[in-house]
């Protein structure tokens, strides 16, 4: 029986801040996977803060204030740099941190964190894989990460809808650009049918706006009117959500 | 510091200021929500950053550095602002167009609603936490504040926009219509 230990809110956001030490984060984890309440608490906070960045990702720079040879110079998130994640399963959702268990795939996270709820919707699980950064590193992460379920639900009787959404700097995965990263991604589309690709129609108008280009988008990728509004609409059609 | 090191920090210095004004723009608008304002502050930033680089002992902290710089403009902007009533802020009835409501619909506007509407202690932590990602010490450092001060600030402001954001019912806030008003 897993003993319930009460947490504050302060508690919390030092935890979804990476505030806590690795100790204490492994605590909280633990908790998160076997206590429902605790795991909708953290969801909550880290909604709001993923609601907060992507709100002002959008915001329009003067040129004057631009840095040279930047697209669009994201913030520097620590969590976001050191591979950390959150997932959240529509009202009941799971979160845990990339951090402190780096040598697990996405799946096994998954797996582990899905509530007792969702565990009975596995099933048929729809999940968007959200980038929003070109490094090529991050890039093969999503999709590795993607190609990794994709097979392993082609493979089951369970049924995986996927969605690849791309904004800001993200965009460059879904740029016909022949980059490696393009092919596979193009190579992903062809082989499965439930894999969608969406790009945000924001940062596509700020670039044509702002650099006068309009950018040559892989076969097969739908523009959404903006990232933010695409993440909440799958979020309350109950979609796990995942940034990478 | 010989010449060499000298221009080697001169240099570095430059890249990562330039390197750095997009984002110190970002969390200058998320305080005050006026793209004037925010070109005014981050341009008074970078001036006073040039003037004092000789202060910036550690390169490392230059990030940290910048951003307590923009704190201090902004605190001096709020400090300049009269305490009166802008016209153009009064709500009025008539105010709430069809038009508004639309405009509203965009979920990025309602959350940058919603955090205007916090107190600006709140917002400015906020914004250093959640958009550029600083440590509750490093905030604490930029802002001049305690470190639980830090943390009770970011726990009332989270708290109010889950309030505002997340625990109304989603058709009245994240998935609004425009609203239709019959003019008798």
């Amino acid at each position: 029986m897993h003993d319930k230990k009460q947490y504050s809110d302060e508690h919390l956001n030092a935890f979804i801040d990476d505030q806590l030490d690795t100790a204490e984060k492994a605590e909280i984890l633990d908790a998160v996977r076997h206590d429902a309440e605790l795991s909708q608490r953290v969801c909550k906070l880290q909604k709001i803060h993923n609601l907060i960045q992507l709100s002002y990702e959008s915001v329009e720079v003067p040129e004057r204030h631009k840095a040279i040879n930047n697209l669009s110079q994201p913030a520097k998130f620590k969590w976001f740099a050191a591979a950390s994640f959150f997932l959240a399963i529509g009202s009941v959702a799971g979160w845990i941190s990339h951090q402190t268990m780096s040598s697990d795939s996405l799946i096994n996270i998954a797996q582990v964190s899905h509530t007792p709820a969702a565990k009975n919707n596995a099933e048929n699980w729809k999940l968007m894989l959200h980038v929003s950064t070109a490094k090529p590193q991050r890039l093969n992460i999503v999709l590795d990460e993607a190609e990794t379920l994709l097979e392993e639900y082609a493979n089951s009787s369970r049924k995986l809808e996927l969605e690849i959404l791309a904004n800001s700097e993200g965009i460059a995965l879904v740029t016909n650009n022949g980059k490696d990263y393009n092919k596979r991604l193009q190579t992903l589309q062809q082989k499965y049918t439930n894999l969608a690709v969406t790009v945000c129609g924001q940062t596509l108008n700020r670039i044509q706006r702002t650099q006068g280009k309009t950018l040559k988008l892989l076969p097969d990728t739908t523009v959404v009117s903006s990232a933010v509004n695409q993440m909440v609409k799958r979020q309350q059609s109950g979609w796990s959500y995942i940034r990478i | 510091m010989n010449p060499l090191e000298f221009i080697c920090r001169s240099s570095t210095f430059k890249k990562q200021l330039a390197e750095m004004r997009p984002r110190l723009y970002k969390v200058a608008f998320s305080w005050c929500h006026a793209a004037d304002v925010a070109d005014d502050l981050v341009q008074d930033t970078v001036i006073k950053a040039i003037r004092n680089a000789s202060s910036l002992r550690d390169m490392k902290k230059m990030n940290s550095w910048l951003f307590a710089i923009l704190a201090n403009c902004w605190r001096d902007y709020l400090r300049r602002q009269k305490p009166t009533d802008d016209i153009d802020e009064c709500i009025f009835t008539d105010d709430d167009t069809p038009e508004l409501a639309q405009e509203r619909q965009n979920i990025t506007d309602i959350v940058q609603q919603a955090i205007a509407t916090l107190p600006q202690g709140q917002r400015q932590v906020l914004s250093l936490v959640d958009l550029e990602g600083f440590s509750y010490a490093e905030v604490a450092e930029i802002v001049g504040i305690p470190a639980g001060t830090v943390m009770s600030r970011l726990n009332r402001a989270r708290k109010a926009l889950s309030e505002q954001l997340l625990e109304l019912k989603e058709e009245n806030v994240l998935t609004r219509g425009t609203h239709i008003r019959v003019v008798k």
